[in-house]
C-alpha cells in the first residue's frame, strides 16, 4: 500500500479500497474499508500531481486535541548509569498525501488501530497524549504493519539511582518515521535526567538507509524546525 | 487660465513658523505609519498563523501596529515644531487632568494592559466573567470582546473583567464530568458497570488516565444509582458529554437492564379489613387491578374511579368508604 504514486491509481486488498481518477474533469479520492467506512474528496489541481500513501504521525485520530504519543509498557527497571535498547510498539496511522505545484497536503488520514487519548501530568499544566500500551521486546517482534509500528528505544539512566520506567512521551513535531515492505520503525532516546524528569527525542536510522524508506511527515508542512528537538518529560516516567 | 499660487499656500504659515507644508507633511508621515503599520501587523498574521498561538499572534499584532505608529508620530512632531521634552511636561499635567476627568476610562485601559500580560483568559476561551458566560473573540485595550452560546455579541469593559471572578472551562486541558445512571433492583449491578466500563475504554476521548470511575453511588427510592465519572481533552469535552450519556442507556438496555421508573406501593387499609390481613389483601386488589394481563378496557369508569378514591382514602378511617358513597 505504502509508496508514491502516479494519478490515476488504483489500490486495494483486503481491508481497503483507494482509488484517485478523473472524473467529469474532477480529481476524485476515494477510499473504503471493509468495515464500512467510506471517504471521498474532490482535488482540483491543474498540475500533475502525485499521490503518497505512508504511515504518518500517530496522532491525528479521530480528531486532532495533541501532537504528543504516550506508550506504556509493563515497568522495567534500569541500574545506575545503564543503557538498554528494547523494541515497543506504536499505533500506526497512514496518511494519503498529495503533491503538487511544490506543495503537499493529507488529504486523507486512516488507521486500523483503536484509538485513546490520556493526559500526562496534571489537568493544569499537563499535556493530552494519544496513548497506546505495548509489551517490551527484545528483538523485533512480528506486526501487523498496517497497525502497529516498532519503536526502538534507547533508554539511558543517566542517574546514580536504579529507576523503574513505564512510559514514554514523544513529541509528534519531531518524529522520523520509517518503512518498508514487511515494518513501520521509530527510533527514539530517552535519557533519565533526575528521578522524575527524563528527556526524549527521535534518532536518524542513519544504518538502516538501505531497507528502510523514509516517511514523508504532515507535521513538517508546518516548517518548524525539527532539529534535536526534545521532549522533556517533567511528571515522571513511571 | 486660472493660475493658483500652490508654492504660496504651502509656504504661508499656519501658526507661528509653522507652514501648512508642514502640517501636510506630519499628517501625511502619520498616514504612511498607518498604512505601514497596517500593512505589518496583517503580514504578521498572516504568515505567523499556524506557527503561534492566536492569543500571542494577537498580543504580537498590537504591539507591532502601536509601536510604529508611535515611531511614526515622533517622527512627524518636529515638523509642527514641538519639542518633545516640552510635550512630555505638557502631557504630566494632561495626564492628571484626564487622569480625574476619565477615571474610568484609565482605569479600563491599564486594566486592559494587565489582562493582556497576565493573560488569565484567551482568544478562543470559553469564560463565566461575573454571571456572563461567553466565548473571548478579542482582548482590546478598553474592553473584552465576546460571544454569547446563543451568538449574542458581549463587550465587557476590561475594569470588570480585571477586577470580577473569572472561570475559564478550558483553562487546563483536561476535564472531568459525570452522570447518574439507575437501574432497576432485579438488575446486576457489576454487569451494569462492566458494560459502562466497556464503554468508556472503547471511546477514544475518555481518558485512560486520570482513569474513570464507576460504582454503586447509593440505594435510592426507585432503583441503585450507579455513578459514572470520566476525564476528557478540554477541546472535545462537550461532545462526548453530550454523547456518552445515550450510549451508556442504549448499552445497558441492549442487555436486558433497565432504567427504572419511579414507583410507589399504596396500601388500602379498609380492604384489610374485610380480608382480616392489614393491609396484604388490599394490595394485592390494586395489584391485581394494574396487572399486565389484566383488561382495563373490561373494567367500568366506576370501578376504576372507586380505585381512585381508594387510593386517596388510605390515610382515611375504615369507613371513610362509606361515607363517600353517602357524599354521593
Amino acid at each position: 500500500m505504502y509508496g508514491k504514486r502516479e494519478i490515476p491509481f488504483h489500490y486495494e486488498d483486503e481491508t481497503v479500497f483507494l482509488q484517485a481518477c478523473e472524473k467529469k474533469g474532477l480529481l476524485k479520492y476515494r477510499r473504503t474499508t471493509s468495515r464500512g467506512e467510506k471517504f471521498e474528496k474532490t482535488i482540483i489541481t491543474s498540475s500533475d500531481a502525485l499521490i503518497v500513501v505512508n504511515p504518518v504521525e500517530p496522532v491525528n485520530l479521530p480528531k486532532k486535541v495533541t501532537n504528543y504519543l504516550e506508550i506504556e509498557f509493563p515497568s522495567l527497571v534500569i541500574a545506575p548509569n545503564d543503557e538498554k535498547t528494547i523494541h515497543l510498539t506504536f499505533p500506526i496511522e497512514i496518511g494519503v498525501i498529495v503533491f503538487g505545484n511544490k506543495d503537499m497536503e493529507a488529504i486523507d488520514i486512516f488507521s486500523y488501530c483503536p484509538q485513546k487519548y490520556s493526559l500526562y501530568g496534571p489537568a493544569g499544566g499537563g499535556i493530552i497524549t494519544k496513548w497506546h500500551r505495548s509489551n517490551i521486546y527484545s528483538d523485533l517482534p512480528s506486526t501487523n504493519r498496517l497497525c502497529e509500528g516498532i519503536l526502538n528505544l534507547r533508554i539511558q539512566n543517566k542517574t546514580s539511582e536504579w529507576q523503574n520506567v513505564s512510559r514514554v512521551v514523544l513529541d509528534g513535531y519531531a518524529m522520523k518515521i520509517y518503512f518498508s515492505n514487511e515494518v513501520v520503525r521509530m527510533f527514539a532516546r530517552m535519557k533519565l535526567m533526575t528521578p522524575t524528569i527524563a528527556e526524549t527525542e527521535f534518532l536518524s536510522a542513519t544504518s538502516h538507509r538501505d531497507v528502510l524508506q523514509k516517511s514523508i511527515e504532515l507535521y513538517h508542512t508546518l516548517n518548524i524546525p525539527t532539529l534535536n528537538r526534545m521532549y522533556t518529560m517533567e511528571w515522571g516516567f513511571d | 487660465m486660472l493660475n493658483v499660487n500652490t508654492t504660496g499656500i504651502v509656504d504661508s504659515t499656519f501658526y507661528g513658523a509653522v507652514t501648512f507644508g508642514e502640517i501636510l507633511t506630519f499628517f501625511a508621515i502619520l498616514i504612511v505609519a498607518i498604512i505601514v503599520a497596517k500593512f505589518v501587523s496583517i503580514n504578521l498574521e498572516r504568515g505567523l498563523k499556524d506557527k503561534i498561538s492566536k492569543n500571542h499572534l494577537n498580543l504580537l499584532s498590537k504591539v507591532v501596529y502601536y509601536s510604529i505608529i508611535i515611531i511614526g508620530l515622533v517622527i512627524a512632531l518636529p515638523k509642527l515644531s514641538l519639542e518633545l521634552s516640552g510635550l512630555l511636561v505638557a502631557g504630566g499635567f494632561l495626564g492628571i487632568v484626564i487622569g480625574f476627568a476619565a477615571q474610568s476610562v484609565v482605569s479600563n485601559l491599564i486594566s486592559g494592559v494587565f489582562l493582556i500580560f497576565e493573560q488569565p483568559i484567551k482568544i478562543g476561551d470559553n469564560v463565566l466573567i461575573g454571571d456572563t458566560h461567553i466565548i473571548v473573540e478579542d482582548i482590546r485595550i478598553f474592553s473584552t470582546i465576546g460571544r454569547t452560546f446563543e451568538g449574542i455579541y458581549v463587550r465587557i469593559p476590561n475594569e470588570k473583567v480585571f477586577t470580577t471572578n473569572i472561570v475559564n472551562y478550558v483553562a487546563n486541558v483536561a476535564r472531568r464530568f459525570e452522570y447518574d445512571v439507575g437501574i432497576r433492583y432485579a438488575d446486576d449491578a457489576d454487569q451494569a458497570i462492566a458494560i459502562i466500563r466497556d464503554l468508556i475504554e472503547k471511546e477514544p476521548f475518555c481518558l485512560k488516565n486520570p482513569g474513570s470511575s464507576v460504582y454503586v453511588d447509593a440505594l435510592g427510592s426507585d432503583g441503585v444509582q450507579i455513578k459514572v465519572r470520566m476525564w476528557a481533552p478540554s477541546d472535545v469535552w462537550w461532545d462526548v458529554r453530550t454523547t456518552m450519556l445515550w450510549r451508556i442507556k442504549v448499552a445497558i438496555e441492549a442487555e436486558g437492564i433497565e432504567i427504572p421508573f419511579p414507583q410507589r406501593t399504596v396500601w388500602f387499609p379498609e380492604f384489610s379489613e374485610k380480608s382480616g390481613k392489614a393491609g396484604r389483601g388490599n394490595h394485592a386488589a390494586v395489584s391485581s387491578l394494574h396487572q399486565p394481563g389484566t383488561d382495563m378496557s373490561a373494567l367500568s369508569p366506576r370501578d376504576v374511579l372507586s380505585g381512585c378514591k381508594i387510593s386517596g382514602s388510605s390515610t382515611e378511617e375504615p369507613d371513610s368508604g362509606k361515607k363517600n358513597e353517602d357524599m354521593k
